[in-house]
């Protein structure tokens, strides 16, 4: 039973599936001899040249380099090194046109080349180390140069036993004839080269695989290989060159899917490679220019051309004589797997093989395309023995799952499917978008993931964290209350803790926890005012201490409450000791109705303007031109109720629990209500005015809906009223800081409030009247003045207010 | 400077599908000349009856559907699929019915279904299988062979007898179905299947002059007309021989277990193979690309198939020739052969 490596030792020859015969059109060029062309004025040389990390740029603009010199230096495992292809002058580093399909610029040095010899490294032999070697082939940034350009060095250290080397001499693309001419021309340094990689991989085999359409090469070779080189001649056919096509002919075995050559014990290696990598190591010659084919019926020099790599297209067309038509194909590469260049001014990369310069009656654009008829040709010359025609449908429909079941990315792309389709489907296009679109789909897919671990990792800290603190605050507690017994201290809060208790005793376990904290807090800080307000009995009466008092601790409740979170069900006070009991009962009756009044206030607030002028509303709601302005006096005014709801919590402010006395008294005179209600509004409007001060058009729709609204009869006389009250308040006004009469007292707020939801209101009208006083009014309402110089205004506002209403009840009469 | 731009690959083959199609129809044109030769000039005007009307059916539904005219008419599916059904309907049937079949074949069949290539069934087919239940008596009053007929069908009486359904001498065409010997005159194969119930053997039946040398008459010769025009597509590289071999090697397998078990009650399969539409189905039918198969073991299957019920119907079916069933029932399972016949790719093969 003969063994692979028998047969193929006796030179046996497989078949790849499938496979194409396109013309071959190498007549031009086939035998060209290698054309060195000299080095021109500019290089560009993109730092990213292969397959792998870019290279990191080592010098900066200005810099002068020489020939060989290092320009970047490779980052990470497979990289490779970009190095000055001649001496020049680094004139800057910037994004650049790159030889790519995509026509995205690239990082790129630009180079202004001078004369000057280049550097020659140290010759190394065959018996040097093989690490040093390896690290020679890597300095001079020797990379793929069948087309791919992976590092070589990487590829030449597998670490692994390693049965076949190939050299792949097929060139099995039409019109690329650079290997054949480096065959014919150089074959005993393409030996050494393959020498130099024999010593590093030390394979059992080494086989040279040259198509059968290069007769003089084939001839060359042989004579310069020695016998551990074996050459085979393979049928011309498209995509023999191929790495996976190409072992599948030597030695009949398939790399598997997801897997490379090394795997399975086989390094494929291109023969320019190979002969690169010989130059490098043994006559220490950095990768300074490549082999270019420069072709096609626009050139009329087609020929073999030794090109310094970092030259532009352009340039090497134009040596070449090239004469452009109207519409041309520039393809780097060979026609079936080359792309079509977008800016000429690209420069020659370490994988440009060949240029073709073809006007479109050579290589014209495909026809329209039509439906897929399935006739089934795709599949029979694809190389990797895909459904191409079942890819194209599940591409078109974006089925990613099916296309990775259809093995989507085992197509090398070669494009033999589309050379032979009749519908002139661009097969390979439609794989490429769809294979992006699932490596796009995977990296977010992987971002999501990330993201989730970070989310749930955070979450899990934060938690972690939280018990941490629990925990340790339920350690200091403890260490609190031990050291509180140690000391003897804790009798006291012990005494109050246990009175608290037996006070509640009745009460079930099930109390709200915060009704007995605010039951707590409020008889504490009731205790507290009445051992306070001990001394202070003789200069007030009793009933303004209890009054007070009341006050007091309904504030402490409230506090009490909010601190609490305020809760419906706190009617019920514990039943308790009669003191306390009335106290706490009072103290929760103040709070009631302070809740209550809070949640009237509220509903006041959202029907902003109808509330203070509630007589005149109707008429006023009615001009639908208001809604508008109504709109933005709610909005105001409902801004200005949040802010006396904070405000509320801190200042003491004594019109408060006027208000409650005169709201919760039995006697709710209607004017009275009114009156109260209009101190909530005009609270509220000051405040909304001292906020709209920067909103010019609301104050200014605020006074024109208020003057809307004062031209009504109703309106008129509530503000007639009102002015009477302002009058008398007007009176008591220089003595409203120092009252101390309940009911004057009263009255002044009132009528003080009064007076601010007048002043725009009345501005009109006193506009009429006194023009000057509403002026000033007006703009000294947008300043936004301190009280005092308020109160003295309103003052004068309301002796005009009296007038003015003196004189509409004069009309009216 | 324009530089052009267009993905790779720059290089294209000469597989163009407008020339498929246009290959396909000039392969027919041996049994067509042999049809015409044998059943007279109505098969030509069939023929040009249902080419028309295919091609202004399908200008009318890209109409429609606003797509490019002359792009989409230009890949000649249509004309194919008019010249294929109007060889298959009888040489003087009425012209509605040619325009009725290519109109459903066109339209329902293949337009509906968003055109060439998402079809799922033969169009020609389904034409032709609307047609033949909805008219049967048109569909079965195939002529005489001229030889054997006993009146003398000029080309005038032809196109009577299409557009007007009687002959210029006032005959239908029911009536001028006589052989020489006043016979009603129905194909080989109908011949065949009414006698076989009537109780004759097959040695009996075909001592009838309705049936030629070795096959039916006239018929023997058009499916070998039929078979060179596919041989001819063959070497052409057009269709593939997995189809037509697989067709023909399951029809010869069948018809040869039935009549070394039974002759008396099965045709040889000489006559199975040179009856009816056998080549003519085997070659231009079956390989019909959008609605076969694609891997070649998934084709060689899909024509087994087609071999096997075309067998089955026409022995114990109720129709006498029975390719257009048996295509369209293969059409139905070219889904599933396509999903389990997937051949394992590079680099996937577990051995």
């Amino acid at each position: 039973m003969k063994t692979i490596l028998n047969l193929v030792d006796e030179g046996q020859l497989w078949k790849f599936h499938g496979g194409i015969h396109p013309p071959s059109r190498k007549e031009r060029t086939k035998d060209s001899a290698i054309v060195t062309l000299p080095i021109p004025a500019r290089l560009y040389i993109p730092v990213s040249q292969h397959i792998g990390q870019p290279a990191l740029p080592i010098v900066q603009a200005g810099d002068s380099v020489e020939q060989g010199q290092l320009l970047a230096r490779k980052e990470g495992f497979i990289s490779a090194n970009v190095i000055a292809p001649a001496s020049a002058t680094v004139s800057e580093i910037t994004d650049y046109a790159a030889c790519h399909p995509s026509g995205i610029a690239t990082q790129t040095l630009v180079l202004d080349t001078i004369e000057q010899p280049s550097i020659i490294l140290e010759p190394l032999t065959l018996d040097d180390d093989h690490q040093v070697l390896i690290e020679r082939i890597s300095a001079c940034g020797i990379t793929g140069l069948g087309g791919a350009s992976f590092p070589t060095a990487v590829k030449l250290a597998p670490n692994k036993p390693i049965e076949y080397l190939i050299i792949n001499a097929a060139e099995c693309e039409p019109y690329i004839t650079a290997d054949d001419a480096l065959m014919r021309e150089r074959a005993n340094d393409i030996i050494d080269g393959i020498k130099v990689m024999q010593k590093l991989l030390l394979p059992q085999r080494t086989i040279i695989a040259i198509e059968d359409n290069k007769p003089q090469a084939i001839t060359q070779i042989t004579a310069a290989a020695d016998d551990s080189i074996m050459i085979r001649a393979i049928p011309s056919l498209y995509p023999a060159g191929g790495e996976k096509q190409l072992i599948e002919v030597l030695t009949s075995q398939q790399v598997p899917s997801g897997k490379i050559p090394a795997d399975i014990g086989i390094v494929v290696q291109n023969i320019a490679t190979s002969y690169a990598a010989g130059e490098a190591v043994l006559k220490g010659k950095p990768l300074l220019s490549r082999i270019v084919t420069v072709t096609g019926d626009l050139v009329s020099q087609p020929g073999n051309y030794q090109v310094p790599l970092g030259m532009s297209i352009k340039d090497l067309l134009k040596q070449c004589g090239f004469k452009p038509a109207k519409s041309q194909k520039i393809i780097i590469g060979g026609p079936m797997m080359g792309f079509a260049l977008h800016d000429i001014n690209a420069p020659v990369v370490k994988a440009t093989n060949c240029v073709i310069a073809a006007s479109d009656r050579e290589l014209p654009n495909p026809p329209t395309e039509q439906n897929c008829i399935r006739c089934g040709d795709c599949e029979q010359v694809c190389p990797a023995q895909l459904l191409p025609q079942q890819l194209q449908w599940f591409a078109k429909d974006q089925d990613y799952d099916k296309l990775k079941q259809h093995d989507l990315f085992d197509c090398i792309e070669c494009g033999a499917c589309a050379y032979v389709c009749p519908s002139s489907i661009p097969l390979v296009q439609y794989y490429r978008v769809a294979k992006a679109e699932i490596r796009s789909e995977n990296r977010e897919k992987e971002q999501a993931q990330r993201a989730k671990e970070r989310f749930e990792a955070r979450t899990a800290r934060l938690e972690r964290d939280k018990q941490d603190r629990e925990e340790r605050n339920r350690l200091a507690a403890e260490k609190r209350k031990a050291a509180m017994q140690n000391n003897g201290d804790g009798d006291a809060v012990a005494a109050a803790l246990a009175r608290i208790r037996a006070k509640k005793s009745p009460v079930s376990d099930d109390a709200a926890p915060t009704d007995r904290v605010a039951a707590a807090i409020a008889r504490a800080s009731a205790k507290k005012l009445a051992a306070q307000q001990q001394p202070q009995a003789s200069t007030e009466s009793e009933a303004q201490v209890e009054q007070k008092s009341r006050v007091r601790d309904a504030i402490a409740r409230a506090k009490a409450k909010k601190l609490a979170g305020a809760q419906a069900n706190d009617n019920s006070p514990p039943p308790v000791s009669d003191d306390d009991e009335k106290k706490d009962r009072v103290a929760a009756a103040i709070a009631r109705a302070k809740a209550k009044k809070l949640a009237a206030q509220q509903t006041i607030a959202t029907d902003a303007p109808s509330v203070a002028i509630e007589p005149a509303a109707e008429p006023a709601q009615s001009s639908s031109a208001n809604d508008d302005k109504k709109a933005r006096i709610a909005a105001t005014i409902a801004k200005a109720k949040a802010k006396k709801l904070a405000a509320q919590q801190e200042i003491e402010d004594d019109a408060e629990p006027a208000a409650e006395p005169a709201q919760s008294s039995s006697a709710n005179d209607d004017k009275k209500a009114r009156i109260a209600a209009t101190i909530a509004k005009a609270k509220a409007k000051k405040l909304a005015a001292q906020q709209a001060i920067e909103n010019d058009a609301e104050s200014v729709a605020i006074e024109q809906a208020k003057t809307r609204i004062t031209n009504d009869d109703k309106k008129a006389r509530s503000t007639a009223t009102i002015a009477k009250e302002n009058k008398l308040a007007a009176q008591q006004a220089p003595s409203a800081n120092g009252e101390q009469d309940h009911s004057s007292h009263i009255a002044a707020t009132v009528a003080k409030a009064k007076r601010e939801a007048l002043k725009n209101t009345i501005t009109d009208e006193a506009a009429s009247t006194e023009p000057r006083a509403a002026e000033e009014l007006s703009t000294s309402n947008t300043d936004g003045d301190d009280r005092k110089s308020r109160i003295a205004r309103t003052v004068a506002k309301a002796k005009a207010k009296a007038l003015a209403k003196k004189n509409l009840e004069n009309k009216d009469n | 400077m324009y530089l052009s731009q267009a993905p790779s690959p720059h290089h294209k083959g000469t597989g163009n599908t407008s020339q498929i199609m246009r290959n396909v129809a000039l392969a027919t044109m041996p049994g067509v000349a042999t049809l015409i030769y044998f059943f007279g000039l109505g098969v030509l005007v069939q023929i040009i009856i249902c080419i028309c009307a295919a091609m202004l059916t399908e200008a009318a539904v890209l109409y429609v559907r606003k797509r490019d005219i002359a792009n989409t008419l230009n890949d000649n599916s249509a004309l194919l699929t008019g010249l294929l059904l109007g060889i298959s309907i009888p040489p003087l049937a009425p012209w509605w019915i040619g325009v009725i079949g290519v109109v459903f074949a066109v339209l329902i069949a293949k337009q509906l279904y968003g055109g060439l290539g998402f079809n799922l069934f033969n169009p020609a087919m389904i034409g032709y299988v609307l047609l033949l239940i909805s008219f049967p008596v048109a569909m079965t009053n195939w002529s005489v062979p001229l030889e054997l007929s006993h009146y003398t069908i000029g080309f005038s009486d032809v196109i009577s007898a299409i557009f007007t359904e009687t002959t210029t001498k006032g005959l239908s065409v029911n009536d001028i179905r006589q052989t020489i010997d006043g016979v009603t005159m129905a194909t080989p194969l109908d011949t065949l299947k009414t006698d076989l119930t009537l109780g004759l053997t097959v040695g009996e039946s075909t001592a009838k002059n309705v049936y030629g040398s070795w096959a039916g008459f006239g018929w023997e010769w058009v499916n070998l007309a039929f078979l060179l025009g596919g041989l001819a597509l063959l070497k052409l590289g057009v269709i593939r021989w997995h189809i037509p071999l697989a067709v023909l090697s399951s029809l010869l397998f069948f018809s040869l277990i039935g009549y070394l078990l039974d002759p008396d009650s099965h045709g040889t399969p000489v006559f199975h193979l040179f009856s009816g539409a056998t080549m003519f189905g085997a070659f231009f039918i079956a390989t019909d690309p959008v609605t076969a198969a694609t891997s070649n073991k998934g084709r060689i299957i899909f024509g087994i198939i087609i071999g096997a019920l075309l067998y089955i119907i026409r022995n114990y079916g109720g129709f006498p020739d029975a390719i257009a069933f048996a295509v369209l029932l293969a059409n139905i399972t070219v889904p599933v052969i396509d999903y389990y016949s997937k051949p394992a790719s590079y680099g996937n093969q577990e051995d």
